[in-house]
Formats: structure tokens, sequence, C-alpha cells
């Protein structure tokens, strides 16, 4: 395979590529193939041949259609591809956990320069894998912009190291070595940044940049080979791999403003890789490539050129008419997610504004029942569009749950111990909002489990366990939340373990007293890491803090239960923003509030002889042989002409373990589904308030969290009136 | 040209007093309404809409300035009673009383809230020449939410920046001295 000549890679990117009319490139392709059949063995000729067979069809003009022949050819320059590999033994590595420590600087680039995309690949995957990137690329790079006046910002060092952290983890699963090779660089790179070892300026910073730059290339190529193209590895990725991993080696260093990037060739963007392939317009691709050499790597290139660039490729792919080889069959549109919520606002005011009609008097008269009639069917046609709308937000949970599965196996496989994934309530309904954004939580959650939790197989066996370690995720509705569970039988958190680290970390002094939450509570600190080795699996300390982070976001929480040896639980909880509540209006005073019937445990009107005082402050119920305490809605929120005898009340026993309360309430008014929003960004979160909700009426009502409520009323003092307004600021 | 002399006049305004650094304001149309006999101006571009007073749901441990959230075609959104926002004496809702829904744009992030006023007065256009730069008390009344003072038929009205009187920092600087007066 000499540069010269035409590899049998370089004839399938040309096949893809080629128009089924254009006699000299066919011709080209030809030659290529005559030559390589001549030196290769007979498992390679034959398809090639076969091959041959049909370009000549095309040249002759013998066929009706030259696109099908095309694909066909296509088909079999791959097998003659594969026909090659197998011959050649391994001259393409596939993932080898070795090779990702350090990359091989310099060696057999020609020989890595394509590659196609592994073909057990999952497309679905793939495109999801892309899309994320994309994202996490473009926050990397809006972090890496603020970085370059503002070096000291570490918020802004860490997004762009979780974004190579994140991709490295989801590409190494797809397979992706490149990607993850070069998220592996740079992820080693950018913790010397996080750990201040280094700052982010000058030589630096033009090196995280062209880090960006690198991935986003590369994940550019992926999305242009999902078709089955193959995947050019750019230019100078290896000198940026050499250069990620001994930056000072090669001359940069902060104050060294891109000279030592600028002695080597810039990394080709697709531009180069079209000229490469003789497809793009040589003239201008030049032009807007030989701009960039002269600038500096910053906002100028990041934001104009690139996207431009890639723009010109696709145009290119596109005009030439090799569109139809990109998966273009989409049985889903991408509908932004504010205009379905608005759809979905919109619909709920139908609802309204129809019951408001049909309760109208006239309506309901008797005296036209034509008119009811007609009112009774628009009733149906209107329940069926808010089931709708609202089914248009919901998704089952199965879909990131195998993508846990396909990431527990993967991990699995590395470590060479079986895990058992056990997957429950895997069909439980989420909101399609927090699908995306529970997902990465959770695979940093399945990611530490693998790595920190289950102990190696020796290990496993030593302790009279299974040799093979079981990961559980169980998703359930509960208490008006969605929980998802991920326990492993593994080796529990270690309390002494976790307290040396955070003082060798400095997170907290020796000698300081703490409780069991405190300690559990640390393992949640930005660069906390238990694990002794970094590993490409996790443990740089990224990873619980950023999945608290996102779970907070989220207006929910995480728990972590854990027996030493005996394995660990971590619940993310989260509450349902958009999910249908059932809930029960409950009246107290003039107010009413909606309280999940989840959450209800029972309600009741006590007697007098069930009640008692503890120093004449602190009132309790004796409910099932428990002694439960009272808090008073109507004290906790200074509503006045409420019902103040319990015995003339309800009691609405609620929450769960030692936060179990009851709550005094003047009276159930009714069941109602309602749909939980925020309050609006202007009043912020409210201690004992989830949300509000549009009642049937028109009105708001305000949504009551139980635990809020009890956490509010222990802060309360005595006399029942909160000691300050408490509030917080908006998100 | 013209654009330019206004900013010029408006900037020369804002360094001789000292307060306002925040925005220029330009002539324009703007909504004006009643509180407790003075007249008030917003910029028309902050007005979504106006309502009639409605059911307002009172939402527990929020400031006294806080009425609550409203339905406002399915999105809940916060009120503002902008006379306590101001310490000035609660007021019966009466007939006249209204909800104006403002949409601010506050640190890149986007709200609407409402606030309650006395009575909606009407919409004037209001030149750049009649508009001067808030006058200044000294430190017992604050200026920095006024953008400046119009000039209509001999009366004198107070242009609010809307944004500065409900965003997040305010509300904590003026709930101190609301709540003084409440309580």
């Amino acid at each position: 395979m000499k540069d010269e000549k035409l590899t049998l890679h370089d004839i399938a990117a040309l096949i893809v590529q080629i128009e089924p009319t254009d006699l000299a490139d066919l011709a080209h392709v030809l030659r290529g193939l005559d030559a390589i059949a001549d030196s290769s063995p007979a498992s390679v000729r034959r398809p090639i041949t076969e091959a041959v067979k049909r370009i000549n069809q095309l040249t002759e003009g013998k066929t009706s259609d030259p696109s099908g022949l095309l694909i066909e050819i296509g088909a079999f320059i791959e097998e003659a591809i594969n026909a090659m590999e197998r011959s050649d033994g391994d001259a393409l590595p596939l993932s080898d956990p070795d090779t990702e420590e350090v990359p091989t600087i310099g060696s057999g680039p020609q020989a890595e320069r394509f590659n196609t995309l592994p073909s057990e690949a999952d497309p679905a995957l793939l495109e999801e894998f892309i899309t994320e990137s994309q994202d996490l690329i473009a926050n990397a790079e809006a972090a890496l912009l603020e970085l370059e006046t503002d070096p000291e910002n570490a918020e802004a060092v860490n997004i762009v190291f979780r974004a190579f952290h994140t991709v490295k983890g989801t590409s190494g699963f797809l397979g992706l070595d490149h990607i993850s090779k070069l998220a592996h660089g740079a992820e080693s790179f950018l913790s010397r940044i996080r750990d201040k070892e280094i700052r982010c300026v000058g030589g630096y910073a033009d090196l995280a940049f062209r880090s960006v730059d690198m991935l986003k290339d590369l994940i550019q190529i992926a999305q242009d080979s999902m078709g089955g193209g193959s995947m050019v590895t750019p230019d100078g990725f290896d000198d940026l791999m050499a250069l990620l991993a001994e930056p000072e080696a090669a001359g940069v260093f902060e104050g060294v403003y891109g000279e030592a990037c600028g002695t080597m060739e810039t990394p080709p963007r697709l531009g180069d890789i079209l000229v490469a392939q003789g497809k793009a317009d040589h003239e201008e691709i030049e032009a807007v490539v030989t701009d960039q050499v002269d600038q500096p790597v910053g906002l100028a290139v990041v934001k104009s050129k690139i996207p431009s660039l890639t723009e010109v490729g696709r145009a290119l792919r596109k005009q030439r008419g090799m569109g139809g080889n990109e998966p273009v069959a989409e049985s889903s549109v991408r509908v932004r997610t504010d205009r379905l919520d608005r759809l979905i606002e919109m619909v709920g005011e139908l609802v309204i504004g129809h019951s408001m009609v049909a309760q109208d008097e006239t309506v309901n008269s008797g005296n036209y029942l034509e008119l009811q009639r007609k009112v009774n069917h628009t009733d149906k046609i209107v329940r069926q569009v808010q089931d709708l709308s609202m089914s248009m937000r919901m998704v089952q949970l199965k879909a990131t749950v195998r993508k846990i599965a396909r990431l527990v196996r993967d991990l699995a496989r590395r470590r060479e111990t079986g895990i058992n994934f056990i997957p429950l309530g895997e069909d439980t309904e989420i909101d399609r909002n927090m699908v995306d954004l529970i997902n990465d939580p959770l695979v940093h959650l399945v990611r530490n489990a693998v790595d920190h939790g289950i102990e190696p197989p020796h290990e496993r066996e030593r302790n009279g366990k299974p040799k093979e370690g079981t990961l559980i995720l169980e998703a359930y509705h509960s208490g008006g939340n969605i929980v998802v569970e991920i326990s492993d039988d593994g080796r529990g958190l270690d309390r002494n373990k976790i307290i040396e680290k955070a003082i060798s970390k400095g997170l907290i002094q020796p000698g300081q007293n703490m409780s069991d939450t405190e300690v559990i509570n640390l393992i949640f600190q930005p660069g906390f890491s238990t694990a002794d080795k970094v590993t490409d699996i996790s443990g740089r300390g990224v990873g619980l803090d950023v999945v608290r982070k996102a779970v907070e976001t989220l207006r929910g929480r995480v728990d972590v239960s854990s027996e030493l040896g005996k394995g660990c639980t971590f619940s993310v909880r989260l509450p349902l923003t958009m999910a249908i509540t059932d809930g029960m209006l409950v009246k107290v005073g003039s107010q009413r509030y909606i309280l999940p019937t989840v959450n209800i445990d029972m309600s009741f009107r006590p007697n007098a002889e069930v009640l008692f005082t503890i120093v004449g402050r602190g009132e309790v119920v004796v409910f099932n042989g428990k002694v439960l305490p009272i808090f008073r809605l109507h004290r906790l929120f200074n509503i006045k002409s409420a019902v103040e005898d319990p015995t003339r009340g309800l009691l609405i026993i609620i929450g769960e373990g030692n936060q179990r309360c009851a709550l005094l309430v003047d009276e159930l008014v009714g069941q109602q589904q309602v749909v939980a929003k925020p309050l609006g960004d202007g009043i912020g979160k409210i201690q004992g308030i989830e949300g509000g909700a549009i009642l049937g009426d028109g009105r708001v009502g305000l949504i009551l969290d139980p635990q809020g409520i009890a956490v509010l009323a222990r802060q309360t003092s005595d006399s029942g009136i909160p000691k300050e307004v408490v509030r917080q600021s908006g998100t | 040209m013209d654009n330019q002399t206004t900013a010029t006049v408006a900037k020369a305004g804002q360094e001789a007093h000292g307060v306002n650094q925040g925005r220029v304001l330009k002539g324009g149309k703007f909504l004006t309404f009643l509180m407790a006999n003075e007249k008030y101006g917003l910029e028309i571009l902050k007005v979504r809409e106006i309502m009639g007073m409605m059911d307002v749901t009172s939402v527990p441990t929020t400031p006294a300035f806080v009425r609550g959230v409203i339905n406002l075609r399915g999105k809940v959104i916060p009120v503002v009673d902008l006379r306590l926002k101001f310490g000035l004496e609660a007021k019966e809702d009466t007939q006249r009383t209204c909800i104006i829904v403002v949409h601010l744009t506050h640190t890149a992030q986007e709200m609407t809230m409402g606030i309650i006023v006395d009575e909606v007065s009407d919409v004037l256009d209001i030149d750049q020449n009649q508009i001067e730069p808030p006058p200044s008390f000294g430190a017992n009344i604050r200026t920095d939410f006024i953008l400046g003072m119009g000039k209509v038929d001999q009366k004198v009205m107070t242009m609010l920046d809307i944004d500065r009187v409900l965003t997040e920092q305010e509300v904590a600087l003026v709930e101190n001295s609301a709540g003084k007066k409440g309580h």
C-alpha cells in the first residue's frame, strides 16, 4: 500500500463520491483495482474482479440503474478490504485497551489513516453520540474562549475537561478509537490545567483549541462516514497526540503563542480531506485554509471558518448527488422542546377552556340537546388531543437502559470481570426532557459502580462473593418522583478511606468529627476520587460532583446508601417537572393546595385521645402505634382563618422513614390530575412548594413538596412562624 | 446623526448626575399608569399585555410585595404588587386595578412577570427632549431604578427601569425597606 498507488480504502472513498457518468474517475478506479488485484491473494482478487466487471458495465452504459450498481461495487470493495485485512493479519488495530494509555507517536500513520466505522456500532447510538458530542464541543469552545480572557476560571476548565471525558467514555465503547485516543490525550493534558500545574494561556490555550478542533473534525468525519464510507484520520492527528502527551518537549509553553503549533502543519479541516480526495474546489478550499494559517486559533477561526468548511464539504457531497449514502430515513421529526412545551400548555388551556364551555348553564340546561351532543363530541376530541400531547413528551426509559447495558458489557469486558446487569422497570415513563438530562449522570454512576464499586474477581472470591459482580438498575415512580437506583454488590463505601482521601485532597482537616452523611457527602466534592489509579473507565475525580450538579439542576437529588463489603446503592430522585401528577386537592383556610397522591400515606380525623403535646408545645399524634409529629400547614404558611383544632380538621400522614409526620389541613376537596409547572423565574425556589399547576377553574394551585414541608417545619421556631423568609435565588 | 446627539446628551446627563449608568433612554412610546396619584411610565416594548385584576394564588413564605402567581394562558407567572414594592401603602383592589405583564431580560435570563398597578392610563409618545435625568435626593430616596423623568402637559412622570425594579438583586434591596414598613 504505497502512497502514490490507490489503496482499497482510497477506492472505497472514491466510490462513495463518484458519479456514475464520470468516466475519467471510473477509469482511475479501474487502474487502481487492477494494480491491487495483481499483488493480492485470491481471496481479495475475487471481489475485485466482481467490482471490475460492474465498473465495465457502467462505463459501457449497459445498466438502467447506475446508482444501484455503484452501491454494489462499494459492497465488493468492502468485501475486498475485509479479505485484505484477514490476509494481512491485524493490519488495522482495533480497540485494544493497551493503546489507550500512551498514543503511539508517528508510527504507521499511513496504515491508520483510513478506517471504517466499527461494523457493530449501532447507528442510533452513533447518531446520538455525534449530536451529544457536537453539543459538548460547542460548550467546550465557549468555555475555552472564556478562558482566554479569564485563565483562572476553574469552572470553564471543568467544562472543557468534562466534554472530553464524556466523549472519551462514549467513543470508547462505540469503538471509535481515534476519538477516544484524542479525548484521552486531551483529558490528560487538561487535567494538568485543572490541577493548576499549568495555566490555560499562550501555547497551552492554542493546544486546547487545537484539540477541540481535531475532535470536531473527527466527529464530523464519523458523521460523514455513517453511510458506510471510510473514516480518514486527519493529517496532524499523530502530531497533535504527541503534542498533547508532552507539550513542553515540542516547545509549547505559557508564553509561546502558537509558534510551536505553527511550525507544524495546521490540522487539516474537512477541506484538506476534500482536496486530498480531489473532490473539492481547490482554490476555494485553499483560500480558506491559508486564511486559517495566518490567524491565531481563536474566536474568528472557531466561530466562522470551520462551520463554513463543514458546510462546503456537505454541500459538495450533496451537489454531486452523493447524499444518498447518508442515512436519511427519518421516522421522527426533531421538534424544539420549547415548542412542544408551548403546545402542551396550549392544549392544557384548551382543556380548561372547553370544560368551561361544557359546564356552562346553557349547555347543561337540557333545553338544547343538539348543542349538548356537540359539546360532548368535542369533549372526546379534546381529551384525545390532551392524551396525545402528553404522550409526546413521555418516553420509556428503555433506550437509556439499553445504552447502559451496552456500557456495562463493554466495561466488564475490559475489566475481565463478568458483570450481571439487571435492568428493572425499564418501561417506566419519563419526561422526554429528562431522558437526555438523566443519561449523563446515570452513565457516570454506572462507570463509577463498575470501576470503584465492584471488586476484581480474585478479591470477590476471597470475600466469599460470586466471581461475577451484579449491577442492578431499577427505575420506578415514587413520591411524585422518578427514582432510578443503581446498586452494585461491590465493596461499598469505606468511611475511613474516604476521610483519608479527603484529608489528602485538602477537602477536610484531620481530626474533624463527621457524621456518616457528611462523610458520604465528601464523595460529591469536585476533584474527589477514591480510585488509586487513573483508568480509562473512570476515576479522575470527575463524576460524582458532575452527577450531583446535573441532578440538582433538575431539582432532584442523589442519595447513597452503602454497606461496607456488601455493596452500594446510588439513587437518583428526580421531580416530575412536566410529568402528570396525581394530586389531592386540600383546603387550608382560603387557600387550596395540591398534595401529590403518592406522598399521601393516609388521612384521618383524629380523636382527642390520640393527640398529645410534648413540653407543652410540640404536638404529636399516635398513629398505628407510632408517635408522629403534627405540623400545621396554616402556621407554616401563615394562612389565616384555617381550622385550628385538629379534631375538626384532617391529618395527612406524609413522608418516609424518619421524615414521617402528620400534616394538619382543613379538608380534602378532591382528586385532580395536574401538570406541574415552575412558578416562574422571578420567584425562585420556595421551600415546601414543588411548583404550580393550573386547576380546573383556570386558577393556579400550588403543589406541595412534602419533604420540603418537613424540612421547613423543623426549621421553624416553636411558634410555628418561620424564623425568616426562606428564599433562594431562582435559577 | 440624530441618534448620536441624543446619546451624547443622555451621556452628559448621566455623568452630571452619576446615576442610571445602565441604559440610555431614548424617546419612544411609553405605557403610563397611576399609582397613589403619581404617574409612571414603562417602555412599551417591555409590556406584553394588560389584564384586569384576577384571582391571584398567594405563595407562602414570599415577601409581602409578591402577591402570588397567576395563570397566563397555561404559564404560571409571578405577580408583584408595585405599591408594596415601592413601600407605598397597600390599597384594596378596585375595578381599575390592573396587571401589566412585562417581559424582562436579566443577565441573559428572560422572565415574564406581572405588576399590579392602580390604574393604567394611556400610551404616550415621548420625545427625547421631554425626558430629563432623574433628580438626586441623596441617600434617602433611591433613584437608580428610574430611567428619567418625563414632562408631559406640564406634569412630571417617572419612567421606570422595570428590569431593575423587578430583578432579584433589586428585590432584595427593596425587600428590606418594605419589610421594615410592613412589620
